[in-house]
């Protein structure tokens, strides 16, 4: 084939950017601001407040190694939580990618409204106008709603209680020592009818983060560690019968906690401080995960002798903090097949009465 | 004819992008090490250095970089595992941050110590690639926690080396200077509560001193932190300065100082090298509201038209009233209150139904005392019954 002079001239234009260009090239970083969801809602306004005013809406979860990561875990694996970042790209859904491609705007959400993202039969603008994911195939307007159970404050209390004294290993905040009570998720998923092809929940909190969980772990028990009073960043409770160095009693298990200390969890609200919006509360509901390994919590990441001995913040860490995966203010979960993460209950315009009514749903693949 | 042209168009392109590899690689880097900085200068002990290198070419940070640090004779190094619960001195990173970034990016992988001819050399093996190469003049940080100091003191000449799988090599060689800390311990050390979440201390200065340290604990026989309120991810190499013998200090960065808590404290005196003995350990308890009296008490039954009466031992005022609560004990619904202040005295008056068990419950900070800004109360609960 012979080349062109043009094609020539852009040939070497071309190897010239591969070789002098890359390092200019920057990844996309949605992450940054909420930007993008404020573009979504002024083009589709009346979708405030509902299931797609949430990152799922041009995000998708993944699998990575043996466990499904839904977009908010996906995202933060992928991209990363800080520098060098990942390429976000990956994981945006057919219908993030449209929108990235249409210019990352206002206009981009309309131009694309008559397009069929996900490739479900109907366009964009069908499922908005109805509240279903455009790019998620398995979220169309003809599917249905999936079977629901609410639980009550009564009824939640009515069930087997779980009570348990365990370390909650953080980031950033303090790690602390203290007694949770609730009932274990297991047990939970059982009263309401998860059937046999589950394989995992996502759990939901009012402020639109969640996280999913394998059964395989749900359904675990785990060994407890010890009580460390002399490290000074890990807080415990004045009148607590440990002491450092004890063996902490029982085993530990996934919970909906709705006490702490023997008082009702402090119900959530957003409260603004210094110009930022933070969660304050964490209850009625509190997702509780146990650390899987019985480590001592290491040092606060905010520290200036973090890097000190002894238990110096580790990043890299293969034993996973608890509190990172502790969800206060929760107030859905939703049952998942291996095939479908997807079923429809939208519950999300309701998420703040649910808070002060003390409600919890569960939805999905349950009978 | 077409043949010859296309022939010559390859040969150009074939020589100019070798032109363009060649001119990229001509661009000579020349590493500098700017600084080095170490939590311990001082004979004998052990210290976290930190490097800043910095290059005058684009410096690439390719997966598979090793990074060595030549030590002489006389230092030791003590790494661990990565992977541990409790990985010990293994933490050693590169960092870098420039302008369009908001975070430090960190690179890491497995260390190695190795003894030398000359020494211990210390090598770092890059694991990730860093997405860009780094600007030249950007400061790249090396920080190598674990370092044992020889037992002389004096100056101790150091190399860094950055070799690239690729090929290239950077060496740069820099001088640090060990020597001893003030040998006093401060005395006079006072630890006075201003508030639920702050103390503040001071003590005497001491001789030959430029800065000082001050760290607290939770239990007098227990490990103890610095005392330094710090609410982000500390910066490569960045220390804390204390100058002035009294700073305030609220437990920022360690989950903060609670309301009636009992925290100890120490100081110690340093100069360049390093800090000397600690004074003595002096407790203190933060300040809290207190509860007298409350009617109805702690398991009294009570009519279902009773309000709730609470007395605290200062004036107070209610910083967040939701943080104030009359649970139904059996489902924990809150129950519908109206709550009125008057000085010390706090009156609730629930909707109340016959023969049930209710919880009062008083957040952490749901109140503030008037006449001592920032003093809160500590969580309070008690349970009582009505007939």
């Amino acid at each position: 084939m012979m080349l062109t002079n043009k094609k020539f001239y852009g040939l070497l234009l071309l190897v010239f950017l591969i070789i002098l260009a890359p390092h200019g090239l920057t990844a996309y970083k949605a992450h940054d601001n909420d930007y993008d969801s404020e573009q979504f809602l002024l083009a589709y306004p009346d979708a405030q407040g509902s299931k797609l005013d949430n990152c799922y809406l041009c995000h998708t979860g993944g699998q990575v190694g043996k466990k499904y990561l839904n977009s908010c875990e996906y995202c933060h694996e992928v991209y990363g939580l800080k520098p060098p970042y990942g390429d976000s790209k990956q994981t945006l859904n057919a219908y993030g990618l449209a929108y990235l491609e249409a210019g990352r705007s206002q206009e981009a959400c309309l131009l694309i409204g008559g397009l069929d993202s996900d490739g479900d039969g109907f366009t964009n603008e069908e499922e908005i106008r109805v509240g279903r994911l455009p790019g998620d195939k398995d979220d169309t307007p003809n599917t249905p709603e999936a079977p629901a159970v609410f639980y009550t404050r009564e009824k939640l209390r009515s069930l087997p209680k779980t009570k348990q004294f365990m370390a909650l290993d953080t980031a950033k905040s303090g790690d602390y020592y203290t007694e949770y009570v609730g009932i274990d998720v297991w047990t939970l998923l059982k009263d309401a009818g998860i059937r046999k092809d589950a394989t995992d929940i996502t759990v939901f909190a009012a402020d639109g983060y969640s996280m999913s969980f394998d059964l395989a772990d749900i359904k675990q028990k785990y060994p407890q560690g010890q009580f460390w009073s002399k490290f000074p960043w890990i807080d415990f409770p004045a009148n607590t019968r440990y002491r450092d160095g004890d063996k902490l009693s029982g085993s530990l298990k996934y919970l909906i906690a709705f006490e702490r200390e023997g008082i009702p969890l402090q119900t959530s609200k957003i409260v603004v401080a210094d110009g930022r919006a933070r969660l304050d509360g964490e209850g009625p509901y509190r997702f509780i995960s146990p650390l899987h390994q019985p480590v001592v919590p290491d040092r606060s990441q905010w520290s200036i002798d973090r890097d000190d001995q002894p238990y110096p913040y580790n990043p890299n860490r293969p034993v996973i903090r608890n509190a990172d995966a502790c969800i206060k203010s929760i107030v859905a979960i939703r049952v998942n097949t291996k095939d479908n993460k997807s079923f429809h209950y939208d519950w999300s315009g309701q998420a703040w009465k649910m808070i002060d009514n003390g409600e919890l749903v569960i939805y999905g693949a349950i009978k | 004819m077409y043949r010859d042209k296309l022939f010559f168009r390859v040969i150009v392109l074939i020589g100019l992008v070798l032109l363009s590899a060649f001119s990229v690689a001509a661009q000579a880097t020349d590493l500098n090490v700017n600084k080095v900085q170490s939590t311990s200068f001082v004979p004998s002990e052990t210290g976290q250095y930190t490097f800043t290198l910095n290059s005058t070419g684009p410096l690439d940070l390719p997966a598979g970089l090793e990074v060595q640090v030549d030590f002489p004779k006389g230092y030791n190094l003590v790494q661990g595992d990565l992977l541990a619960a409790n990985p010990g001195c293994s933490l050693a990173s590169l960092q870098y941050k420039e302008e369009k970034d908001r975070f430090y990016s960190i690179l890491t992988g497995p260390t190695q110590v190795t003894q030398t001819a000359t020494g211990v050399r210390f090598t770092l093996q890059i694991a990730k690639d860093a997405k860009d190469s780094l600007k030249p003049g950007t400061n790249l940080f090396l920080l190598l926690p674990g370092v044992i100091n020889p037992t002389q003191t004096g100056a101790q000449a150091l190399t860094v080396n950055l070799i690239s799988p690729a090929g290239p090599r950077y060496v740069a060689n820099t001088t640090v200077m060990l020597g001893n800390p003030p040998a006093a311990a401060p005395r006079n050390l006072q630890v006075t509560a201003l508030n639920s979440q702050q103390v503040t201390a001071n003590w005497d200065p001491v001789a030959n001193a430029d800065r000082y340290h001050l760290y607290f604990a939770r239990v007098p026989d227990g490990h103890f932190n610095l005392a330094y309120d710090f609410r982000r991810d500390p910066n490569p190499g960045e220390e804390w300065l204390l100058q002035e013998t009294s700073t305030v200090y609220s437990g920022q960065g360690n989950g903060g100082l609670v309301a009636g808590g009992t925290y100890y404290f120490k100081v110690r005196a340093g100069n360049e090298f390093g800090y000397g003995p600690f004074s003595e350990i002096v407790p203190v308890a933060t300040k809290e509201i207190t509860l007298l009296f409350a009617d109805p008490a702690p398991g009294q039954e009570v009519s279902i038209n009773s309000s709730l009466k609470v007395v605290f031992d200062q004036a107070i005022k209610i910083s967040d009233l939701d943080k104030v609560q009359v649970f139904k004990k059996s489902n924990g619904a809150p129950v519908e209150t109206n709550i009125q202040v008057d000085g010390a005295k706090l009156v609730i008056s629930p909707r109340l139904q016959p023969a049930t068990e209710y919880q009062v419950v008083f957040y952490g900070g749901a109140l503030e005392s008037v006449g001592n800004p920032g003093v809160t109360n500590p969580f309070l609960d008690w349970v009582f019954r009505t007939y």
